[in-house]
């Protein structure tokens, strides 16, 4: 059970009329509420325009960069393509990546995921430039972290 | 024991059925109420088997059944076969529906009396959600399916998950999903009787807050496991499927502080309504998407044909909700208004405001590939810099509004006492900073947080000043029998300040790992050095060992600044998941600093040579050692009272209400 609240302080119930009473309490609380909400709504609004990256698949990318061969701030999904991993004396990481055919070379200086291999699958999120994908992130998806198929046939027994 | 896990399931599918008839037709017939809340009871022993049988049949490898043999196997060390429990679909929907029908059942114990009005419609509602958990668990993905053949070993669970860690958090965390049911059902309940009393708001506040401790140790758990096992060097990643837990806890969060203000004032009742059933609907679309896959995530579950069963529901469930809130408009509507700024409403209020927009963002955030698929045909995505950038500032906000809430009185405060009171505080805070200014932080950001926090611990220390003052003057006691004097007799509003100091010190933690972290990644041969920060470290050599079923790779590395130990970081192959290896990660917390020295072994290369990630994390050990402080403060809170009158309180003595039937 709650003691009395003020019980410690000061009551302040001397007081008839806080405040200069120019607005009504309820007034107040709902502009500085409002204040909040509008904050809320702005950060969100200022850092969805800052951050957000496409999501994009691999042909995707390379439809929608076209001749170019650039698209900024972009995020991408494939497949770690067998044989191709490469790791330079100075930490950096190169990679080639497929979905459906299609295939990105990709180079990424960072933390490398616990689970990175060839064949999985993985999403990186970076620049895509003269044909080759920048990653600043790197994330592994683990095909199945927590749902596994069984071994397509079992042992012989 | 697959047929009689599979029957039991059945039957208890069968009686959640009868229960959802039988509790309606209660409402007027004591024998069918009666023979609804047994019948709960008995949903629960079905279900209780139903895990005693997949229990069992993991234990003595039972490859027949699917479940078994995907997510176990002969070499798996016993303790970690029960984590299998939960490791698959099937399983955690099992469990749900499990921890379900035990929490029904004794809630509905407990207050069949007490509440025998709303009592009817509390087991409906929980009835209809355990009818839709077993129809999804007996017709789409039933743990006790059987294997066409025999398999002579099982796949063995992801290595990731045999870990200690997911003895506890998988559980903790569903759990907590699974609590926000009953406060959701009595709420429920209390909106179509019209019983809009304080009644329901007791029962609920208790549940909420065991959801609420469950819930919150559950994430804490789970980014424990996320430091020491996954190698990324944090414990927080906004990941979809973390954000999806923490949204029910920020809601049920809101809940706990803005139910004091209907307690007190009878205002907000709308609010809490809408909190209460937000934070069960926020639960049902978290377990929807970890199981259906719908957003993409490091966790990445399997697709599933669960997804579109669970939206269904997600959608009665919402609609529910509203119309149920509808319902009840003219009645809900707000008594009395806020009678000033200053007030501890008003604070209340605007925390809520706070946490519900952090809730908010990140909700946006985590479906915003959704939305902007759907808006526009083109899949945006944020991370982990959004989200800070968004929940950083809202959450110094709601520290602040810590600090100063606590101070504040009901319906209002004289401005000149509040700032005299907030002085204080406010100085010492100034005083941190100038002396971390002093000692080299610049960062403005990391300033105004730990001025935040000291002035917050200010205030709350304030708060306990006085009060053990005044009772060291009345009764003449020390000052820590009188301390605990002052806990024990309003447990529920120190145990909420020493929340608040668990969270201050979990607030230190984590402004020190995210604005001072370092972190390197080194390609060494053997007998190279290497430092970051104030450690140097030497690699001696790779050695490989086996343990059963599992080969290690290890790198045998001695810290040679500023003290002298051997680290030995490896990775773990097990069988079959040789692509996924798990990792050992040295974690060492270096007490003169309190800060983590974080070494992790990401590969290595036929000439002997190593790559090692190496961070240094400052001051997380606050993060963990702030949760048990808050843990401690939420059980100390929630712990129910004693039906005594020890306590020569005002407070009048509320008689049970006569139940009648």
């Amino acid at each position: 059970m709650e003691a009395p609240a003020g019980s410690v302080r000061p009551l302040p119930d001397a007081e008839p009329e806080p405040g200069p009473g120019r607005f009504s309490p309820n007034l107040k609380l709902l502009g500085v509420g409002g204040v909040i909400l509008l904050s809320v709504a702005y950060l969100v609004y200022i850092n969805l325009g800052a951050t957000a990256a496409y999501y994009l698949t691999v042909p995707e990318l390379l439809s929608r960069a076209g001749a170019a061969g650039t698209v900024d701030r972009v995020r991408v999904a494939g497949w770690v393509v067998d044989g191709t991993i490469e790791r330079s004396a100075g930490g950096g990481l190169r990679f080639v990546i497929e979905e459906e055919g299609a295939r990105i070379p990709v180079v990424y200086r960072g933390v490398v995921p616990d689970i990175f291999a060839p064949g999985i699958q993985v999403v990186v999120e970076g620049d895509f430039r003269d044909g080759t994908f920048q990653a600043k992130t790197l994330l592994a998806k683990c095909p199945s972290r927590f749902e596994g198929g069984l071994p397509s046939q079992p042992q012989p027994n | 024991m697959a047929e009689f896990g599979r029957l039991a399931l059945l039957f208890a599918l069968g009686l959640a059925g009868y229960n959802l008839v039988a509790a309606v037709a209660g409402r007027r017939w004591d024998g069918a109420l009666t023979s609804a809340r047994n019948g709960l009871l008995g949903v629960a022993v079905l279900l209780t088997g139903a895990v005693a049988a997949l229990l069992t049949a993991l234990l003595t490898h039972d490859f027949s059944i699917r479940y078994v043999a995907e997510n176990s196997s002969l070499e798996m060390p016993r303790i970690f076969i029960f984590t299998a429990l939960w490791g698959g679909q099937a399983g955690s929907l099992l469990f749900w529906a499990w921890m379900l029908s035990a929490l029904a059942a004794l809630a509905v114990w407990l207050h069949f009396y007490a509440e025998a009005r709303l009592i009817p419609w509390v087991i409906a509602v929980l009835s209809g959600i355990q009818l839709f958990f077993l129809l999804v668990i007996n017709f789409l993905t039933n743990p006790f399916e059987k294997l066409p053949v025999v398999l002579p070993n099982g796949r063995g669970l992801n290595p990731l998950l045999q870990d200690p860690g997911m003895l506890v958090h998988p559980p903790l965390l569903l759990s907590g999903y699974v609590s926000w049911s009953i406060p959701f059902a009595f709420a429920a309940a209390a909106l179509i009787t019209g019983r809009l009393d304080r009644d329901w708001l007791q029962v609920t506040r208790a549940w909420a807050m065991l959801a609420w401790l469950v819930q919150g140790a559950g994430l804490v758990v789970g980014g424990w496991w996320a430091y020491h096992v996954l190698g990324w060097g944090g414990y927080w990643g906004w990941d979809p499927v973390e954000n999806v837990a923490l949204l029910p806890w920020l809601v049920g969060t809101a809940f706990i502080h803005s139910l004091m203000v209907q307690e007190r004032r009878g205002m907000l009742k709308l609010w809490n309504f809408g909190l209460i059933m937000a934070a069960f609907n926020l639960s049902i679309f978290g377990t929807f998407v970890v199981r259906s896959g719908v957003l993409t995530s490091v966790h990445s579950f399997a697709q599933s044909s669960v997804g579109p069963a669970f939206f269904t529901f997600l959608g009665i469930s919402l609609a529910a909700s509203a119309a149920l809130i509808f319902y009840r408009l003219p009645v809900l509507r707000t008594q009395g208004d806020f009678e000033s700024l200053l007030s501890r409403e008003a604070a209340f209020l605007l925390n809520n405001l706070l946490l519900v927009g952090i809730a908010f963002a990140t909700l946006w955030g985590t479906i915003f590939p959704l939305l902007s698929e759907a808006v526009r045909g083109e899949k945006l995505t944020v991370g982990p810099p959004f989200y800070n950038q968004v929940n950083g500032p809202l959450l110094l906000g709601l520290l602040l509004l810590m600090g100063v809430g606590p101070l504040m009185g009901w319906r209002r405060t004289r401005p000149a006492a509040l700032l005299r009171d907030l002085l204080g505080p406010a100085l010492a805070g100034l005083v941190a900073v100038g002396l971390l200014f002093a000692v080299g932080i610049r960062l403005t950001e990391a300033l105004l947080g730990f001025w935040a926090v000291v002035f917050v611990a200010g205030t709350v220390f304030l708060e306990f000043y006085r009060a053990v003052r005044v009772r060291r003057r009345a009764v003449g006691e020390g000052i820590i029998p009188a301390l605990i004097g002052v806990i024990g007799r309003n447990r529920r509003r120190y145990g909420g300040y020493i929340v608040h100091l668990g969270i201050l010190l979990m607030a230190v933690g984590v402004i020190g790992s995210n604005f001072f972290k370092l972190e390197r990644e080194f390609t060494v041969r053997p007998g190279e050095t290497f430092s970051l920060g104030r450690y140097t470290l030497r690699f001696e050599r790779l050695g490989e060992w086996t343990d059963p079923g599992v080969r290690n790779v290890g790198a045998l590395i001695t810290q040679v600044e500023p003290f002298e130990r051997e680290l030995l970081p490896h990775r773990k192959f097990y069988r079959n998941w040789e692509q996924t290896p798990a990792s050992h990660i040295e974690v060492v917390t270096v007490a003169p600093w309190l800060e983590d020295l974080y070494v992790f072994l990401t590969g290595w290369a036929a000439d002997g040579s190593a790559t090692i990630h190496v961070f240094v994390n400052p001051l997380v050990p606050f993060v963990w050692l702030g949760a048990a402080v808050a843990l401690f403060g939420g059980v100390l809170a929630a712990w129910p009272a004693r039906q005594t009158r020890a306590a020569p309180a005002a407070v009048p003595a509320r008689g049970v209400v006569a139940g009648g039937g």
